[in-house]
């Protein structure tokens, strides 16, 4: 625990710093187009590929952007303990974070929208973690071009036992050609998070209990 | 958007000078007064010699906190209203500048619509006039 303490905290220490200069990056560049926009390109040879080059700037600034965030939010998953998490953010972070597995695999990945939180009782970093695998899982029986969609959602399913309704979150990950298997991390750390983990063809389900109190869920 | 904010004054206390200076450039190029602080002491010192009607605050600085800053400026500015431009996001730290009320927490990078909009919101100048969207 004490690693993970350290790890997360120089993490966050450092992904700060890089938000730092992205900004600055960002801010740079948004400042030459603000004055581009007033007073038109400046006459010089070649003159007309500086809103290229700042277009450029703009969209990797965005793209570095998200995945610091993300970053900077798994460092605090490390030290943060709030006593239930909010699924759909953590899925959404996962499905940034796991974006460079996804390239190499030569995949693609789509997390689908989701308003609302879905509080579920787990610690945030065995979530991710769990999110993670799940990911792996579906990429290594995935071929390339395949596209897998992220996807959270509430459902309620009568239980068997009591024949009252059971509230649950799933997260679904798919991709229609695959036929992906739970590895036996997944599954057991699954277990260890009171979920359950379902393979099945084009798609692995994670069903998670919802606690009856939804409180302190950062929004 | 830019005649809403016009004339807005605005103290802007960060270390990261580079950021600090850039963004102000963009904010007097919509007609904006910013003056520059690179600490929180530098920012409170100001504070005592200047009005403002805004004040932008990064959390993480050397010597003064943001957390600490803020405290002084609840302190003796209560109606000063506030807004943190932070690259940490602790939940201890959203926690502790939503106890002490802010008018708005943005995370940076910071999207710049998103930080006019929360500027206008603050000082209460949105609303008064329509169609000047930029």
């Amino acid at each position: 625990m004490r690693d993970v303490l350290f790890m997360g905290s120089v993490l966050a220490s450092a992904t700060h710093e890089m938000q730092n200069i992205i900004a600055i990056i960002k801010e740079s560049g948004a400042l030459a187009e603000d004055i581009i926009a007033m007073n038109g390109l400046p006459r010089m040879k070649h003159g007309e590929k500086i809103p290229q080059a700042l277009a450029a700037i703009r969209e990797q600034v965005d793209r570095g952007r998200r995945i610091m965030r993300m970053l900077n939010a798994f460092a605090h998953a490390a030290s943060d303990f709030p006593e239930v998490c909010d699924l759909a953010r953590y899925t959404a972070q996962v499905g940034v974070l796991a974006a460079r597995a996804v390239l190499i695999k030569g995949c693609s990945l789509t997390s689908a929208p989701h308003s609302g939180t879905l509080p579920v009782k787990a610690n945030a970093l065995l979530l991710m973690q769990l999110l993670y695998l799940a990911v792996l899982d579906v990429l290594a029986a995935a071929g390339k071009g395949d596209n897998i969609v992220l996807s959270v959602r509430a459902a309620q399913d009568s239980s068997p036992d009591s024949g009252t309704p059971d509230a649950r979150a799933c997260v679904a990950l798919r991709a229609s050609t695959v036929l992906p298997l739970c590895s036996q991390g997944l599954t057991s750390l699954a277990k260890e998070l009171g979920a359950d983990c379902l393979a099945e063809p084009g798609a692995i389900i994670l069903v998670f209990p919802l606690p009856e109190v939804a409180e302190g869920v950062r929004p | 958007m830019k005649a809403l904010l016009f004339g807005l004054s605005v103290l802007l206390i960060d270390d990261e000078e580079d950021f600090a200076h850039t963004l102000a450039g963009r904010l007097e190029l919509r007609g904006m007064r910013v003056l520059v602080a690179s600490s929180g002491e530098e920012g409170l010192a100001r504070l005592a010699t200047e009005s403002f009607d805004q004040v932008l605050l990064d959390m993480r600085m050397p010597g003064l906190s943001g957390a600490e800053t803020l405290r002084q400026l609840r302190s003796g500015y209560p109606d000063l209203p506030v807004i943190v431009v932070s690259g940490h996001s602790s939940q201890a730290d959203y926690d502790m500048v939503q106890a002490l009320g802010l008018q708005g927490y943005l995370a940076k990078p910071v999207d710049f619509e998103e930080l006019l909009a929360a500027l206008a919101k603050s000082t209460g100048r949105i609303g008064q006039e329509k169609g000047t969207g930029q």
